[in-house]
């Protein structure tokens, strides 16, 4: 599998383990859950996977 | 407002991420501050640099049976911005060149017409973005000057630029591309529904606004 966003990081975080852990730095917007490529190709969702509980981690306040 | 959009010519959300947020800007009040930087990030940065395979078949060998599967959909998705993604035509690259000559045409002020440019030539086309003259023509015929278009790719030129993008967008915590950012300060991810980029402009712009003290049109 070739390197994506999340395992660059976690290769930079590893080859630099006295770094501190990065402080989120920005305030999320929009949907969680919208697509992104993350390794050369993007998966969609299966549909029954779409439809998701309000997402744990979502921030922002503009839904 | 400054909008920074990490992503990657090779990347069919990124196209279509693309296409949803001018459709937002396009009901957006204040769509005439709004600035677009691009931001590189690189999908496949182990694919041999000069080497072009099909991507139909390297998403069988990545995702098996299921890979065709997976582009109709997306496919399906493009068709519904206007998109024509033909996996079947596209070649996937290593995209550091066309990254660094985006660099470059955003030095020359044609930054998203030469985005716009490669993002077709990849999905529509089945151009091979891993080939100087594809990359030298295109970024021509988006407004980049051939020959510096050419003097960059025979050399590093903008290599530092491309490592920095990606780098920062580490730094912000992104997980995948398209990964927009609003002003430093608001980070959107993923191919959002045009309605959702809009209401994210419109809670950004408030936001600043009231920072700023004046008063919201």
């Amino acid at each position: 599998m070739s390197m994506d966003i999340a395992d660059s990081a976690a290769a930079t975080a590893t080859a630099e383990a006295a770094a501190p852990a990065p402080t989120p730095l920005l305030r999320t917007l929009g949907d969680a859950d919208a697509a992104v490529c993350t390794d050369g190709f993007c998966a969609v969702p299966a549909a029954e996977a779409v439809t998701q509980p309000e997402a744990a981690t979502q921030t922002g306040a503009d839904k | 407002m400054k909008i920074e959009i990490w992503s990657d010519v090779v990347c069919p959300w990124c196209y279509i991420g693309k296409r949803r947020l001018e459709h937002a800007l396009g009901e957006f009040e204040h769509a005439d501050e709004v600035e677009i930087a691009w931001r590189s990030f690189q999908l496949n940065p182990d694919t041999p640099p000069g080497t072009a395979v099909p991507t139909s078949e390297y998403l069988v060998q990545r995702f098996g049976p299921q890979a065709s599967q997976m582009t109709g959909r997306v496919a399906a998705l493009g068709r519904e911005e206007g998109l024509d993604l033909d996996f079947d035509a596209a070649l996937t690259v290593n995209t550091l060149d066309a990254h660094r000559l985006l660099h470059l045409a955003a030095d020359q002020g044609v930054g998203d017409a030469a985005k716009e440019r490669l993002l077709r030539a990849h999905f529509t086309e089945g151009a091979d973005l891993s080939d100087p003259e594809t990359l030298v023509r295109l970024a021509g015929e988006a407004g980049v000057d051939s020959d510096r278009a050419r003097e960059v790719l025979a050399g590093t030129e903008y290599a530092d630029a491309v490592r920095a993008d990606i780098e920062l967008a580490q730094a912000f915590g992104a997980t995948g591309v398209p990964f927009f950012v609003i002003d430093r300060k608001y980070g959107i991810s993923g191919a959002q529904p045009a309605e959702a980029f809009l209401q994210a402009l419109r809670t950004a712009y408030a936001e600043e606004t009231q920072d700023r003290g004046a008063p919201t049109r």
